[in-house]
């Protein structure tokens, strides 16, 4: 599943330890999430959807 | 928390390391020790006790040669207990993987030293010996994981 949590990590200049401390999570979930390695839960995704003031379709994505 | 921001522009020791763990995981890692030193200390306790003529027979007998499985079920539970209270999702799904690869490894080694047993001359296999492999390939696992997703 692709995401665009670099992206919005990004435009908000957080380092991966920043969101992990705001997603209450490790920093290495948050890097294994970006990378695509792991797919977060529904409550982790909503969490993030939250963060980001956006909905989880826009953040994540099961097509190209 | 914050300790893990300034972290992040230094290279990291193990206090650092230590830092940046969750809380489940230091109850886990106090918990797993504790039935781990337990084992090896009761281990060698009743080793040097039977090189020293403690041969206990009957009900003693039973609870003394069941003493040492007993810290291994503490270390199996902390293990469960980690998993119950981990929050982090991700830590616990690293976890469960290492469990899995160590679950494997075991069935591995034994289905292969049995019928090593049956056609070769190879030394018997005890089962006392289960557990420790198994920590030995979940340990493994859970090194190569945690390098894999640094």
């Amino acid at each position: 599943m692709k995401n665009r949590l670099r992206v919005l990590r990004a435009e908000r200049e957080w380092s991966q330890a920043d969101l992990a401390d705001r997603l209450e999570v490790s920093r290495q979930s948050v890097n294994a999430i970006e990378t695509g390695k792991y797919d977060p839960s529904l409550p982790l995704a909503f969490r993030i959807a939250r963060l980001f003031e956006s909905s989880i379709e826009a953040i994540f994505s099961d097509t190209d | 928390m914050k300790e893990r921001k300034l972290n992040m522009s230094c290279p990291q020791g193990w206090s650092q390391q230590w830092s940046q763990k969750t809380p489940a995981f230091r109850r886990y890692f106090f918990r797993f020790n504790g039935a781990i030193s337990s084992f090896v200390a009761l281990s060698f306790v009743l080793a040097y006790l039977s090189l020293h003529g403690f041969h206990p027979r009957g009900t003693l007998a039973c609870i003394v040669a069941v003493l040492p499985a007993t810290a291994i079920v503490a270390a199996l539970v902390s293990g469960g207990m980690y998993l119950s209270e981990e929050t982090d999702e991700f830590q616990r799904h690293l976890f469960v993987q290492s469990i899995l690869w160590g679950v494997g490894g075991i069935m591995v080694l034994t289905s292969v030293w049995g019928y090593l047993q049956i056609y070769t001359q190879i030394i018997h296999f005890s089962t006392i010996w289960t557990y420790p492999f198994f920590l030995l390939f979940q340990a493994i696992a859970w090194g190569v994981l945690r390098w894999r997703n640094r």
